[in-house]
């Protein structure tokens, strides 16, 4: 038995002499306090206001940040509803944001918002105010519709995309498409 | 037959782009607010708004634009252009659809040296034809044009300017209810009520229809023309020339003419004539008056004298009359100041009249020559004188005849007053015929008045 303790110690004893000593790698870029507290694929957010359903979000991937109040997404989608509870809009982005305090939604990068009255709306960035239920941007935006195109620097508008305000805009209406 | 059917879908893909281009209206804004109102679709478009539409360009304060019927509001210095024409008002509206602006306020069309006022407008910018209403004003760097009503065509340069129209330039002004005026032929066309006043030699002209052609410097009235000319004479006193008749035309070129045609009545001072053919020349102060054929043969008053002639030629100076020249079946008849039925008469183939201020001085006659002079002695009348010559010749001082002469183998033949006296219609020369149509001057002096006030 001592023999074979001993065979084994030498075996460990040589294995490690013939090599170099190795370190664990250490991945600087990696801030702990950006490290999700829960991560989540294809999830599912629904917003109510008063029992009724406002909104619907879904994510590739959500993250979130527990001490940023904070949530992170990939690859949304947002179902927003009226006041029947009926779907009239969807914004779809390749990433976006939650605020976990005030409810806000970021959406970011290839946003495209498209109501059930046919008007796409595109741009970099989008925000949607829970407060308010009103969708805003700084960004360039784009309207299309099947009569319309417009373009311009920063949006307000209310969720369906029905009543909105575009500053700095070029407009070109009666499109036959 | 697939070729041509490529074609054909070809040549109408391109029409349906063409006609799809054309209404697309591209518009430029500080802001845009999109609303849905009731169903439609609202895009108000605020500061420094540009609306474009092919050749159209519109600029303005704020744009409220109804998607659905392509229309829009324009408020605020809008300004529209379209080639050569700008449209400014402060408030329009504008149809994409039809390509029509209008406006209920004050509106300034602009086309080259043409402007246009009025209280509101319409431009269909596809026909290019202005519709204007409530006190239209239209000038160019010659004419101004006042109306109720105006349409203007601008491809053709076309006025059609209705209720109370006047048009005036340096010299002239023209009133009628309604007027077509071609700009690049200079064609007017005046109808109703009108009145042509020319500053130039204070002529005012009535009528009932106007066809003025600048181009060819010819103007012509319809609808039984009247003319007045108030002329200042010499002694400050004012005479006033009348022409009436059925039709007038006026030509402006080196010899300014006026020619009265058909029922012409004139009166200028003691001057009357019924005839149917005037020429008046004012520039070299004559005035021709021809026998037309089928129609009777003109007749020329002056004070109780009465002349008659196939051809008469008033020549005038300074306004005051200078000759008289009657040519072609000539006669004279005067009726004595004291006797009703005393005539004295004399005819010829051509009878001059000399005046010397307003006053007849001297009378000639020529060409088988036949007269009646009664003759008188200390005021009474004593018989009466019938005369032929070749050649007769009259000396008249004071309105009374100082010198008779007669030329040719002339014959003379005394009736004396008793066989005269109650007798007097018996000697008559052979176209001895009295006219009793003179033109009345109180109902010209009246007429002119009426026609005045409007």
């Amino acid at each position: 038995m001592k023999k074979i303790f001993l065979i084994i110690l030498l075996q460990f004893i040589f294995i490690f002499c013939g090599e170099e000593k190795l370190k664990p790698k250490i991945d600087n870029s990696i801030n702990s306090k950006e490290i999700p507290d829960q991560e989540s694929r294809n999830a599912k957010i629904t917003f109510t206001e008063n029992g009724k359903l406002k909104a619907v979000l879904f994510s590739d991937i959500i993250k979130v940040l527990g001490n940023k109040n904070e949530k992170y997404l990939e690859g949304v989608t947002v179902d927003f509803y009226n006041e029947a509870e009926q779907k009239n809009s969807r914004l779809t982005s390749k990433k976006g944001r939650v605020d976990d305090l005030t409810q806000d939604m970021y959406a970011i990068e290839n946003v495209v918002a498209k109501s059930d009255s046919g008007v796409t709306l595109t741009t970099e960035e989008l925000i949607w105010r829970n407060k308010t239920k009103k969708i805003m941007t700084d960004k360039f935006v784009k309207i299309v519709s099947d009569k319309e195109i417009i373009e311009g620097y920063g949006f307000e508008s209310d969720q369906s995309l029905r009543n909105y305000t575009i500053f700095d805009i070029t407009y070109i209406t009666n499109v036959e498409q | 037959m697939k070729k041509n059917i490529l074609i054909i879908s070809i040549l109408i893909s391109l029409q349906i782009i063409a006609q799809s281009n054309q209404k697309q209206i591209t518009i430029i804004g500080d802001s845009l607010k999109g609303k849905l109102i009731e169903g439609e679709n609202i895009r108000e478009v605020i500061g420094n708004v540009i609306i474009t539409q092919d050749d159209v360009t519109i600029t303005c304060g704020k744009a409220i634009q109804n998607i659905n019927k392509n229309s829009a509001i324009l408020i605020g210095n809008v300004i529209l252009t379209q080639d050569s024409v700008v449209i400014k008002t402060e408030k329009g509206n504008y149809f994409g659809n039809e390509k029509i602006t209008t406006s209920d306020t004050l509106v300034h069309l602009e086309n080259k040296s043409t402007n246009l006022f009025a209280n509101s407008g319409k431009y269909d910018l596809n026909t290019k034809i202005a519709e204007f209403k409530g006190d239209v004003l239209f000038y160019d760097s010659v004419t101004t044009l006042h109306s109720q009503k105006l349409i203007y065509e601008k491809d053709i340069e076309k006025i059609i300017a209705t209720k109370n129209v006047e048009v005036s330039d340096s010299v002239s002004k023209i009133n009628s209810d309604s007027l077509i005026h071609f700009r690049i032929s200079k064609l007017t066309e005046g109808f109703g009520k009108i009145k042509i006043y020319s500053k130039e030699n204070n002529v005012t002209i009535f009528g009932n229809q106007l066809l003025d052609d600048k181009q060819n410097n010819i103007s012509k009235i319809f609808g039984n023309p009247f003319l007045t000319q108030i002329e200042t004479l010499s002694d400050s006193t004012y005479d006033t020339l009348y022409i009436q008749s059925k039709y007038m035309e006026a030509k402006r070129d080196n010899n300014s003419k006026l020619i009265a045609i058909d029922s012409v009545k004139i009166i200028r001072g003691d001057f009357l004539s019924n005839n149917d053919f005037t020429i008046y020349d004012q520039a070299s102060e004559e005035i021709t008056i021809l026998k037309q054929k089928e129609k009777p043969i003109p007749i020329l008053w002056y004070e109780k004298t009465q002349i008659t002639g196939d051809s008469i030629y008033i020549f005038l100076d300074s306004s005051k009359i200078k000759n008289v020249d009657i040519i072609n079946n000539a006669i004279m008849i005067s009726q004595d100041s004291v006797y009703q039925f005393r005539f004295n008469q004399m005819s010829g183939d051509s009878i001059y009249l000399k005046f010397s201020n307003g006053d007849l001085v001297q009378t000639n006659v020529y060409g088988n020559v036949l007269s009646i002079y009664y003759l008188f002695e200390e005021n009474e009348p004593n018989g009466l004188l019938k005369s032929s010559a070749e050649k007769y010749k009259i000396f008249i001082d004071e309105n009374k005849v100082t010198d008779v002469k007669l030329y040719g183998s002339p014959v003379s033949e005394y009736h004396p007053e008793n066989l005269v006296e109650g007798n007097e219609k018996a000697f008559t020369l052979p176209t001895f015929i009295l006219y009793e149509n003179k033109p009345d001057k109180k109902i010209f002096e009246k007429m002119f008045k009426e026609l005045n006030k409007n």
